[in-house]
This record gives C-alpha cells, structure tokens and sequence, in this order.
C-alpha cells in the first residue's frame, strides 16, 4: 500500500497543474476545477489502488477529467444553458502571478478556445497549453500520429476563425 | 493574427495553475486513510443497520405478516410430515395428503394412490407397534380402517389390475409384518369385499374364452389363490395371463 501511494503521489505531483488547467480551460471556474479537478484524483487513486496494472495513468486521468466536465455540463445544462459567450470568465486567482493573466488578449483566447469543438480543445490544450508531444497525445486518444496531426492542424485553423471574428467583434 | 502569434498567445494559458494550498490539502485528502472502526463504531453501525431494517419492515406491515404466516404454514405443514396418528400435527399431514389427492391424483390414479395411503397407515401401525408403549397404535388402527375403507371404495370402480397388483401385494406384506410384532388387527371387511369382487369379476372374464393349456392352468391356481383369500397372488396370476 505504502508503495503504491508513492508511486500514485507521483503521478499527482506530475499531472495535477495540467489536469487542473485542462478542466479550468473547459468550465471557466476555478471552484469548479477545483472541484472536478479533486475529484479526478480521488477516483483516479480508488482504481488505482485496487488495480495496479494502468498502462497509462495520464490517459486514465485525463478520460476521468472528460466524463467528469460532460457530467457537469449535463448536470448544468438541466438548470440553465450554457454557453461560452454568456459564462463569465472566473479570474483564476487573485494572487500578483494570476492577476497578469487577466487582460484584453487572454480572455479573447480562452473565450474562442471554449467556443471549440470538445476534441479540438483537447488536442490543443494538450499539445500547446500542456505541452504533449503528439505520439503522446495520439497514444491517450486511441488515433494515430498521422491522424493527430491532422486534427490538431484542424483544431489550430478553427481556434485562428474563432479568434479573426472575436478581434472583428470587439 | 498569424500561426506563430496564436501559439505565442496559447503558451500564455501554461499560466494558469492552480493554488498551491488547495494542491497540497489535495493530495492529502486523497491519501487520508479511512478511520479505523472500533468496537463503538461498529456498534453503532449494527444499531443503525438494525434501525433501518425495523424501519422496513414497519413500512411493509402486511407483507410482512402474509409472509410470516406462509413461513409458519410452510413450517408446520413441513413438521407435520414426519407426525404419527394420535399427534397434534397428525391432522396437518391428512390435510396435506387429501390437498395432493385432489390436485395431483387423476382419476385414473387414485385406486393406486388409494391403496398407497392404507400402505402408509400399515406402515403407520408398523412404527407404533415398535415405538415405547406405543401410544399411537390405537389412533393408528383407525386411521389404517378408514383408508382402508376409502381405497375399498375406488376399489369398486377400478378395472385396471395393472395399477393394484403390486399395491395390494404390498399391503398384503405388510399386514403379515405387522402380525408378526404381535399386533393384531381387525380384517377391513370392506376392502376384503372390494378385492374379491375385483379378482371375482376378472375371473370370470376368462369364462367361455378358449385358453392355452398354460393359461387354463394358470387360471386354476388363480381361482385356488381366490377362495383361500389371497387375492394379491390370484391378481398376480391373471395379470401373467392378461398379458
């Protein structure tokens, strides 16, 4: 057990800023990342333990994080609709170091990322928020490299549409 | 914007972390272990568990009860299949028995299912008479006469031999067993009467048929078995001609 809790407590070390940030770009809250994001670990650390044998514990994560934030939305969508333009974007702390992220540009690119298809957020948080090489991202997807590539080519194109019309819009 | 401005602005999204205390409180909330039970928590537990399960059963009252009382039922019925003439649940097992009789005996059957019952009686008396002072032997000479008279009934409506041969050969045995325990019990004239006229009224089926040699022969042991009275070895004798 003792090991297995340091083998787990080192996955966390490693993987929670990243999760973190994957759920905060996808629900715009930090209460609610935080949340979701302690609960990701939580069920990501009751499998674990009972079943050591996780191939890839980042892609295990990471498919907790999904199912939780589509959880949440669907939880969410049966008290009012939500939608990028119309959710406030939380400012994610309050401390000097976060009080640089809060500008003009940044809310631009987080309010376009969010207005994304799911699997094109993804792969762009992955890749360039959380700095994944694509072997590894098409390995926590199930796709191929080429495959990946071309979506994240893909995503980059729409998130570029996304942000030419916010620039034009304010 | 172009490409590289886009990636620029994108990589500025790695700023966004989260608090450092609510990291820390985090991981130890995940770790922290589940307080072990002690006598005291698991007590309460009991009580608890014990509580809801009252609980239950208060709401499902009359379920409850319909089920209390079939179990009872069941259990009595159950118990009293083992009971002897004379006991308490004695009347639990004829009840049973009459039930099977009227749901699973056709009517074909029930001369045979008949004469299974005044077996079972037999048996009855057999057990008795073994038994310390034999308490139930009286009750159980009685029960053994009124089966006896009901099989006598269906007796007298039966034509199949095939169904009786081997019951009344049994029954036959029986009885010996018991004379030999030293108990002695009144001839059921009435089912004594039943199966002469059986073994009569076969007999003279027979009467102005032409027969084999063999036949012929065995059909005068029949009537010799007839008049001495024993009509399970006169059945057994026309059954082999009959057949």
């Amino acid at each position: 057990m003792k090991k297995l809790k340091q083998v787990f407590s080192k996955i966390y070390d490693e993987n929670i800023n990243k999760i973190y940030r994957f759920i905060y770009l996808k629900v715009n809250s930090q209460e609610t990342a935080e949340d979701l994001c302690s609960e990701t670990f939580l069920k990501g650390w009751q499998v674990f333990k009972s079943n050591k044998n996780i191939e890839n514990p980042q892609a295990f994560l990471y498919q907790i994080a999904r199912n939780l934030v589509i959880d949440h939305y669907r939880e969410k969508a049966r008290t009012q609709t939500v939608s990028p333009e119309s959710s406030p974007i939380a400012d994610p702390s309050a401390d000097l170091e976060g009080a640089a992220l809060v500008n003009l540009e940044m809310d631009a690119i987080k309010t376009a990322l969010a207005d994304l298809r799911n699997d094109y957020q993804e792969v762009i948080i992955w890749h360039y928020v959380n700095d994944y090489s694509v072997p590894e991202i098409a390995k926590m997807m199930g796709k191929s490299e080429g495959a990946t590539r071309v979506q994240l080519h893909r995503a980059l194109k729409a998130l570029k549409d996304k942000m030419a019309v916010t620039v034009q819009t304010s | 914007m172009t490409g590289k401005n886009l990636i620029q602005q994108l990589q500025t999204l790695k700023e966004i972390k989260p608090r450092e205390e609510w990291v820390l409180l985090t991981k130890e909330n995940i770790f922290k272990e589940e307080p072990a039970k002690g006598i005291i928590s698991i007590w309460l537990g009991t009580l608890k568990e014990l509580r809801r399960s009252e609980r239950f059963v208060f709401n499902h009252k009359p379920a409850f009860a319909f089920a209390l009382s079939l179990l009872v039922a069941v259990g009595l019925f159950g118990f009293a299949q083992g009971s002897m003439p004379g006991d308490m649940l004695f009347s639990l097992k004829k009840i049973t028995e009459k039930g099977q009789a009227a749901l699973f005996v056709s009517d074909k059957n029930k001369t045979r299912y008949d004469l299974e019952m005044v077996s079972k009686r037999l048996n009855d008396i057999a057990k008795a008479a073994q038994a310390d002072a034999g308490k139930n032997l009286g009750p159980a000479i009685n029960e053994y006469k009124e089966s006896a008279s009901t099989a006598a009934k269906s007796l007298a409506k039966s034509n199949d031999l095939k169904e009786i041969t081997a019951e009344v050969k049994k029954i036959e045995e029986q009885k010996q067993e018991i004379q030999s325990l030293g108990v002695k019990i009144d001839e059921n004239a009435e089912l004594d009467n039943a199966l002469a006229s059986v073994v009569q009224k076969e007999i003279d089926s027979f009467d102005g048929k032409q027969l084999t040699q063999e036949s012929q022969a065995a059909l005068e042991k029949a009537k010799i078995y007839f008049v001495n009275g024993k009509y399970s070895d006169a059945l057994e004798k026309l059954m082999g001609m009959g057949m």
